[in-house]
């Protein structure tokens, strides 16, 4: 089992590289809102696009069009719980 | 009238086993806001359009036309490597960036422009082809200004760059990003005037009608060799030759921004074509 | 403007390998995506896809340099140059592949042949449709490249309208290419925007289907009296709002919709039929939906054309201008397959039978990454 904080830590570094945001992974909060003009980040669709694949690549989860998938991307947090499911790849 | 308003060069060599020249701090002065998704190539279109533009009140219809003869290299290696070495499917951003109209873009979005946005390339001539659409746009009163630019990107390791572009070993390469803004309309600036000759002997007659002591001469490379050479060796005194000695695929470009920016005197004209194209000329004035 | 003539046209898709057979094809409303497999990644790629209907294998590298050739040769032909004229004949290529493909093969055999001596982007085609095109057609005149994703061959196209309007040039060659490569499928899947049926301005849209497409024609200042076709005049424009869309609320898409009117001095309501450019993603067809409601209070007839051969991207325009046009001179306004439930967000309803295509004017719209929108004008004139 991966451990849940680490995991964290490691998508947030994730998040920065994939979408060159000039942060550091402790600027982050687990429950900021990642993607959309409401979420602190100022990410969008294509940078949505750029984290689901890196997360495809590296955790083997899918993240496509459908509801279920797509709310992984809400935030860290919501991210980790998706990776660390039990859900099918 | 079309007159060349104002002009940047950037020419930057590349040397054997040193990095590429970091372009994030000349761009923080110069972009709105900080861009991010961008690769090296919109880094130089923006780092050259920017510096041209400067000081210079832009038109809403100002159009932009880019060329380039290997457009963003860099950003296409890393795509093709990604999916035919890594077997792995592109990055979003390396995709999109592979499409053409990205550098564009981020130049439009920098200088707050939304009219036309042309990407054209004719490989080592297009610089004669992004000038030829721009000047036609002006010439039928589509737009009134145009911001021309030729951008070059070296991708390392240079040894292969080299051989992509079947270049001897020795060649020393270079970075390039030359822009000139061009308006219609009467100022005290430079005048640049394209004419096209179906014959050579049409054209000789016109450069000597032309030519005054003290202008300048150059002979595109896709020249057509015979041309060129009777050409050298009746405008010698004038003749305009690689003033870095460093390489890339749009050398025109290079000569005619340096050129500008330099500070020289007199009439530069640059020439083109081949008995069975016709012949163009491109007449910048003092 | 006078605008040009289209003198002679080429065209291979999924429709068929020549022109004519695609616009009759289209008239039956003929629809052929295959099931298309890329096994080589993780997680295997599939998804329908138009193919030219060649017989050889998609990633065959010579395909390249054997489909470009005859399309071209086809629209000379039709247009009845002169040896002289081909000589000199200016070329305006559009494209958002290139020899992508080509390079791709290479450096594929090169990492397992040589893998230590395989260098990535082993060509940089820009330049390589002209190349094939001149040296196998015998041209010589000037050539024009444009890389402006999805409305490349608009742009070249565009160009070579005005360049004839200056008098630089008397008959010019417009083509567009796109075939088959890894780049494009692969950077589309990543993209999540390829859907599994294509439904253009309806509800249940959910996105785009890919093509191969060549297609050539040949823009001339004059014809012969029995011409009927005439491209007179277009607009371009960049919208900075996004990299992948037109912005949604259709304002970008208005504004060259009005440009190009304005520009040929053609009220709306003097419209007789629009050819979208319909990409089927949920945000495209709204920018373009509401663009078009701006303009137009009383639609004409839309036409989507994707269903039948894909999005070509790069070489769209060209595509489906030959089709579009040849359409328009068998008499027919083109249905689009695939549209079933309108969608109330968007307001437009391409015609799902085709529809009697009166003279007078048209005009085809293209957007493409980079925010880059060209709308063209086509007049059908009475005999």
């Amino acid at each position: 089992m991966m451990d849940r904080e680490q995991l964290k830590l490691e998508l947030k570094q994730m998040i920065i590289k994939e979408c060159e945001k000039d942060l550091r992974p402790e600027q982050i909060p687990d429950d900021a809102i990642l993607i959309g003009s409401q979420g602190s980040l100022a990410l969008d669709s294509l940078d949505a696009l750029q984290i689901a694949l890196a997360v495809k690549q590296q955790y083997g989860k899918r993240i496509d069009g459908n509801n279920q998938t797509r709310a992984a991307l809400t935030s860290v947090n919501s991210l980790a719980d998706f990776i660390l499911s039990d859900a099918a790849p | 009238m079309i007159k060349l308003v104002s002009a940047s060069h950037y020419l930057q060599p590349v040397y054997d086993h040193a990095a590429l020249t970091s372009l994030e701090a000349p761009l923080k002065g110069l972009c709105r806001e900080p861009f991010r998704r961008i690769d090296r190539f919109i880094q130089l279109a923006l780092l050259g359009s920017a510096n041209c533009a400067s000081g210079r009140n832009l038109r809403p219809d100002c159009g932009i036309y880019l060329g380039s003869g290997l457009g963003p290299i860099g950003n296409n290696i890393v795509t093709q490597e990604q999916l035919i070495r890594d077997l792995e499917i592109p990055k979003p951003f390396n995709f999109i960036n592979t499409l053409g109209s990205s550098a564009g873009f981020y130049v439009a979005r920098n200088l707050g422009l939304q009219g036309q946005n042309f990407f054209i390339s004719r490989r080592g001539a297009s610089l004669q082809a992004v000038l030829s659409a721009a000047m036609a746009d002006m010439l039928l009163g589509f737009v009134t200004q145009a911001l021309v630019g030729v951008v070059e990107e070296v991708a390392l390791p240079l040894d292969a760059h080299r051989l992509r572009q079947h270049l001897s070993q020795d060649i020393l390469l270079a970075e390039g990003s030359h822009w000139l803004l061009l308006q219609s309309g009467a100022s005290d600036s430079r005048s640049l005037d394209l004419k096209r000759f179906a014959e050579f002997a049409a054209l000789e007659d016109f450069l000597k009608s032309a030519w005054r002591t003290g202008d300048r001469l150059c002979c595109a490379r896709s020249m057509e060799t015979h041309a060129a050479e009777a050409m050298r060796r009746d405008f010698n005194a004038g003749a305009l030759s690689d003033p870095a000695s460093a390489f890339h695929d749009s050398l025109e470009a290079a000569w005619l921004a340096a050129f500008v920016t330099g500070g020289e005197q007199g009439n530069l004209f640059l020439v083109d074509g081949h008995p069975e194209r016709g012949w163009s000329l491109f007449y910048l004035g003092a | 403007m006078a605008g040009a003539y289209i003198r002679g046209v080429g065209l291979s898709c999924a429709l068929g390998e020549d022109a004519e057979s695609c616009v009759s094809a289209m008239q039956r409303m003929q629809v052929r995506p295959v099931r298309l497999h890329l096994d080589e990644f993780d997680e295997p790629l599939q998804m329908p896809y138009y193919r030219i209907p060649d017989r050889s294998e998609l990633f065959d590298a010579g395909r390249f340099e054997r489909l470009l050739p005859p399309v071209a040769r086809a629209a000379v032909a039709q247009a009845g140059l002169t040896p002289e004229e081909i000589h000199r004949l200016p070329m305006f290529i559009g494209s958002s592949c290139f020899s992508v493909g080509l390079s791709e093969s290479r450096y594929a055999s090169a990492l397992v042949q040589q893998p230590e001596t395989a260098i990535p982007m082993p060509l940089c085609g820009y330049q390589d449709i002209a190349v094939i095109l001149q040296r196998t057609l015998g041209c010589k005149g000037d050539t024009y490249t444009y890389n402006t994703a999805c409305t490349s061959s608009a742009n070249a196209l565009l160009a070579a309208l005005r360049m004839i309007e200056l008098g630089w040039y008397r008959h010019t060659l417009v083509a567009g290419a796109e075939l088959a490569n890894r780049t494009t499928l692969a950077g589309f899947s990543g993209l999540q925007v390829v859907a599994e049926t294509l439904r253009p301005f309806d509800a249940a849209r959910k996105g785009l289907l890919m093509g191969e497409g060549i297609g050539a024609v040949v823009l001339s200042a004059e014809t012969d009296s029995a011409n009927r076709l005439r491209v007179i005049g277009g607009a371009s424009n960049c919208d900075t709002w996004s990299v992948t869309t037109a912005n949604t609320d259709g304002n970008s898409v208005a504004k060259v919709l009005n440009q190009a009117l304005h520009q040929m001095r053609v009220q709306p309501r003097q419209v007789r039929g629009i050819k979208a450019h319909g990409t089927a993603t949920p945000a495209g067809d709204a920018a373009e939906a509401l663009g078009l409601r701006q303009v137009f209070p009383n639609l004409p007839p839309v036409s989507v054309l994707k269903p039948y051969l894909g999005h070509t991207l790069g070489a769209c325009c060209v595509n489906e201008l030959i089709l579009y046009a040849g359409a328009l001179l068998h008499g027919f306004l083109p249905a689009t397959p695939g549209f079933e439930t309108p969608d109330p967000a968007l307001g437009v309803q391409p015609i799902t039978t085709p529809e009697p295509a009166p003279d007078g004017h048209y005009l085809l719209n293209h957007f493409g990454f980079g925010g880059n929108n060209t709308v063209l004008a086509l007049e059908k004139i009475a005999p």
